[in-house]
């Protein structure tokens, strides 16, 4: 890890690296926010001078300058989490490891939380996150392992992932007149073309075939009642790759 | 020995905001129950004499002086080590266990810290203790001794 070996140079290493957990987890409700954030620093052997300023700037960053000098076991349970994430910076680590850091948290806390951590890794800091919200892993990460039943299914940005496992967009065109010429006309347009009911037309391709499409329908006689373009999710891939996973095991 | 002196700091504020007199109350009663339980005995059981055997064994007929310093002990031993002990059970009840794993202090100043709070307080305890039972002392000195039973 960034040149030292875990093994043989854990003290080194412990100096680089910090924590971040979801679920209120990690400082001591009997404390305040400030004096949490002052243990966790002799513990890291910051010199006061660094961690007295430090500390602020944190508070600052997490919004809990004016809670402070309050004791933890009177913060709500975002401001905790908050708190969390201030400990978890407060060696400036070269390596941060996130454990589904927005679990249970506000939508507007988890947002923020999620700007602080794409700034932490514009900033440079090595970031691995863990975390079960697809979402937020496509948002923020470059690299993404698939763990499931213990073993490691894949690996690449989500790009990839979604490329990997066939997941592309979907173009889905309503037509109001669908007519058995419109039908063949599709067809012939690309054989991955799908009809489903009420006279929507699905297409799933690596590429962006909208304009064509449409252009095939309108010549086709067609009228279009309504288009929507589907984008290719993280999730879809995950779960394209865990019913692969499913096949291998039955 | 930054670690030793903020886990002490740190043990100090949480007890003192967790118990903010039952704590002290509660662990010195341990000691004030172990002497007042052999003072009843003492005067309900034995009619407040001090046998020749006690005498000749324990060196001392000071009977309450003797119980008092193995209360001390006692105590030194259940709340000194016991509670130093336990530091890590409260960690990992509180949740802050892999905070501190992952951080780069070591565990000697951390349990020094937690045992010199653990100490400190006991030995504020049982100098009250002592001084309780001193107070008691004239009491428990018979002006004669009784034979063996």
């Amino acid at each position: 890890m960034g040149g030292l070996d875990p093994l043989r140079q854990p003290h080194a290493v412990r100096k680089r690296i910090n924590l971040i957990a979801g679920g209120e987890r990690m400082v001591y409700a009997r404390m305040t926010g400030r004096e949490n954030l002052w243990y966790f620093g002799q513990l890291y052997d910051i010199p006061t001078k660094v961690l007295k300023p430090r500390i602020e700037e944190l508070l600052a960053l997490v919004g809990l300058t004016n809670a402070a000098a309050t004791r933890v076991e009177q913060y709500s349970r975002g401001m905790t989490q908050r708190l969390s994430i201030a400990r978890g910076l407060i060696n400036d680590p070269d390596y941060l490891l996130l454990d589904e850091p927005t679990l249970g948290l506000d939508a507007p806390i988890a947002r923020d939380l999620r700007r602080v951590v794409a700034g932490l890794a514009e900033r440079g800091k090595g970031v691995l996150l863990t975390s079960h919200y697809l979402a937020e892993v496509e948002q923020l990460c470059e690299h993404v392992y698939v763990i499931g039943d213990g073993r490691h299914l894949a690996a690449g940005s989500p790009a990839e992932l979604m490329a990997q496992t066939g997941c592309h967009r979907t173009v889905r065109v309503t037509v109001t007149n669908l007519s058995p010429q419109i039908e063949a006309a599709v067809r012939a347009f690309d054989s991955r073309v799908r009809l489903a009911p009420g006279g929507v037309i699905e297409l799933n391709h690596p590429d962006d075939l909208t304009g064509a499409l449409t252009t095939a329908i309108i010549e086709a006689g067609g009228a279009l009642g309504g288009l929507e373009i589907v984008e290719p999710s993280l999730e879809d891939a995950i779960l394209a790759l865990s019913d692969r996973s499913l096949k291998v095991v039955a | 020995m930054s670690v030793a002196w903020a886990t002490l700091r740190r043990s100090w504020l949480v007890t003192k905001r967790a118990y903010p007199w039952s704590y002290f109350i509660g662990t010195l009663l341990l000691g004030v129950f172990t002497i007042g339980l052999a003072y009843l005995g003492l005067r309900a059981v034995a009619g407040g004499g001090i046998s020749a055997e006690f005498r000749g064994k324990a060196g001392t007929g000071d009977y309450l002086g003797y119980i008092a310093v193995g209360a001390g002990a006692y105590m030194f031993v259940v709340h000194g080590i016991l509670w130093t002990g336990k530091a890590m059970i409260q960690e990992q009840r509180e949740g802050t266990m892999g905070a501190l794993l992952v951080a780069p202090a070591r565990r000697l100043p951390y349990l020094l810290g937690f045992s010199a709070f653990a100490f400190t307080a006991v030995a504020v305890e049982v100098a009250v203790l002592f001084a309780w039972a001193a107070s008691t002392r004239s009491d428990s000195r018979m002006p004669y001794a009784r034979g063996s039973t």
